[in-house]
């Protein structure tokens, strides 16, 4: 099946009808994730689990006497928020987007007037609204079990950059997961690389052991790479450890703009070479 | 009735083995994957290591390898052989799958937790093995065989004890129509047991050992191979087994009792 991207001027108010189906699909998956609610609060305690087990062992080494690199109230804090970040920052795209690529089931969306990934952000964004609500009230927990440790920036200016950092970062993290899949475009099967690039950002992310624990010289090669700002960077200003420098801010908005101008372009040229299963 | 048993279950391995060679290229990602696992919940041990050495209980290098190392032998016998059918659990009830378990001649119980078999995920014992033996020759270690047949004995206690739990975490789903994140919370947990047993306090080391009891899979094994007393842990240990033992046969009865087929 051939697919013409109709190059005709934009009707007036096309913005506001895009607006108007991005909210009607949002308001879908937000029903959609609200008819699981016991599915979500697992899921939510899954995502609050490492990172209490890690409090345990990490309060537990440093009471008995263990000295790490970076004073122990930046390492509670950055445990207690991790799971927040995670999630806000998290994307399960990939592979149902390769499952659509590979069935046909992708033609559905790209006959609509509506931006054919429109339905993947806003599953995205409604996912993520109900899981906040059910995250955040475990993380408070948390929060108060630590109270002596957690260390919160006092700073609307640190809290600002933080959110602005998170949502360059749940950006980047959205679009690569949307490239992963859109190699099903031209593989039959994804998972392989989808692994790969899963352990790839476990360790390189910091979400198995914060990046400011490591030695120096592993920091300064793990600086720059992608993973880092999906993860370990927003924490990193939040909690003002680690590096959150002017090279570290442009690394991070040039990284999210080069993914997303590399999605403009994979998308481009993945829609013109798919074939609907069945035509 | 055992000797069927026992033909059955090595028909299930012959099967897994050849469905293995069949698909190649899977099996290579599944043992590939495996591996970097390993090598990545090393970090997070050394990492703790390094920082742990001026502790009052401090641990090295050689200390934290080696528990990783008799970690991966534990749990890569609990993916090789429980972890496929757990990880499946969830589905078979909500389906009705579980019925064509329940029919079989063998019981049902060993059906559901002993059915599907993963050999590839067995490629992480040669690694785990690696681990112990380069862990033990760091540390200019040699353990004695009253050492090694106790760490045995207590690894053989910590995957009876962390199977009876995952068991239990996994019959969830014959309460809840969608327990499946109940394996992210089981493997997390999981983890705290890839950690010397000096990173615990007290309330948190008796949480680990008794209901949630990982840190029997290799901490408390590390501690017998490296000399320690090996009295208090076995004892503690078989209890928490035959506790779980027993517990587990009660909620399988309840549990299946509430079961209505899907399909029916």
């Amino acid at each position: 099946m051939s697919v013409v991207i109709s190059t005709a001027p934009r009707p007036a108010g096309r913005h506001r009808a895009l607006l108007a189906t991005g909210i009607a699909l949002f308001g879908r998956d937000l029903t959609v994730t609200l008819t699981n609610r016991a599915w979500v609060v697992l899921l939510q305690l899954g995502a609050v689990t490492p990172p209490v087990v890690s409090l345990l062992v990490w309060t537990g080494a440093i009471a008995r006497g263990a000295t790490p690199p970076v004073p122990a109230d930046r390492i509670v804090t950055w445990f207690v928020l991790v799971a927040v970040v995670s999630m806000v920052t998290s994307s399960w795209t990939a592979s149902f987007l390769a499952e659509d690529i590979r069935t046909g089931g992708l033609s559905i969306w790209l006959v609509r007037p509506c931006p054919a990934l429109a339905h993947l952000v806003a599953n995205n964004l409604a996912e993520k609204a109900v899981k906040i609500v059910v995250l955040l009230p475990m993380v408070v927990g948390l929060g108060l079990v630590f109270r002596r440790q957690v260390q919160l920036p006092t700073d609307p200016s640190v809290w600002a950059a933080a959110l602005g950092a998170l949502v360059c970062a749940g950006i980047l993290s959205f679009v690569l997961d949307v490239l992963i899949g859109c190699l099903a475009f031209w593989f039959e099967d994804v998972a392989g690389v989808q692994g790969i690039v899963v352990l790839a950002q476990r360790l390189l992310s910091g979400a198995v052991v914060p990046l400011m624990l490591l030695p120096a010289e592993v920091q300064d090669a793990v600086r720059f790479q992608p993973f880092r700002f999906t993860l370990a960077y927003p924490l990193e200003v939040l909690t003002g450890s680690g590096t959150a420098e002017l090279a570290d801010w442009l690394a991070l908005l040039a990284w999210t703009g080069a993914s997303l101008a590399m999605l403009a372009l994979v998308w481009a040229r993945g829609v013109r070479r798919y074939e609907a299963a069945g035509a | 009735m055992i000797g069927r048993i026992v033909s059955w279950w090595l028909a299930c391995w012959r099967q897994a083995i050849t469905r293995d060679l069949q698909f190649r290229t899977q099996t290579l990602l599944i043992a590939i994957g495996a591996l970097v696992d390993v090598a990545i919940s090393l970090v997070p041990a050394l990492v703790l290591a390094q920082t742990a050495r001026t502790s009052e209980n401090g641990w090295d290098e050689s200390t934290a390898v080696l528990v990783v190392g008799l970690f991966t032998l534990s749990t890569a016998v609990l993916d090789t052989v429980i972890g496929p059918n757990l990880l499946r659990l969830d589905s078979a009830v909500r389906t009705g799958e579980l019925d064509l378990l329940l029919i079989r001649p063998v019981p049902a119980f060993l059906a559901l937790t002993l059915r599907w078999v993963r050999p590839a995920e067995a490629t992480r014992l040669l690694v785990g093995l690696a681990l112990v033996i380069g862990a033990l020759s760091m540390a200019g270690d040699v353990p004695t065989i009253g050492g090694v047949l106790g760490c045995l004995v207590m690894m053989a206690l910590g995957v009876g004890a962390w199977t009876l739990f995952w068991i239990n975490a996994s019959f969830l789903s014959f309460w809840w129509a969608s327990a499946e994140p109940v394996q992210a919370i089981v493997g997390a947990l999981r983890e705290a047991g890839q950690y010397p047993g000096a990173a615990f306090r007290r309330l948190p080391m008796l949480g680990f050992t008794t209901l949630v009891p990982a840190l029997l899979l290799a901490t408390l094994p590390a501690q017998v191979l490296l000399g320690g007393d090996l009295g208090g842990p076995l004892l503690g240990g078989a209890a928490v087994v035959g506790i779980g033992v027993a517990f587990t046969a009660v909620h399988w009865r309840i549990a299946i009792r509430r079961y209505d087929s899907a399909s029916s």
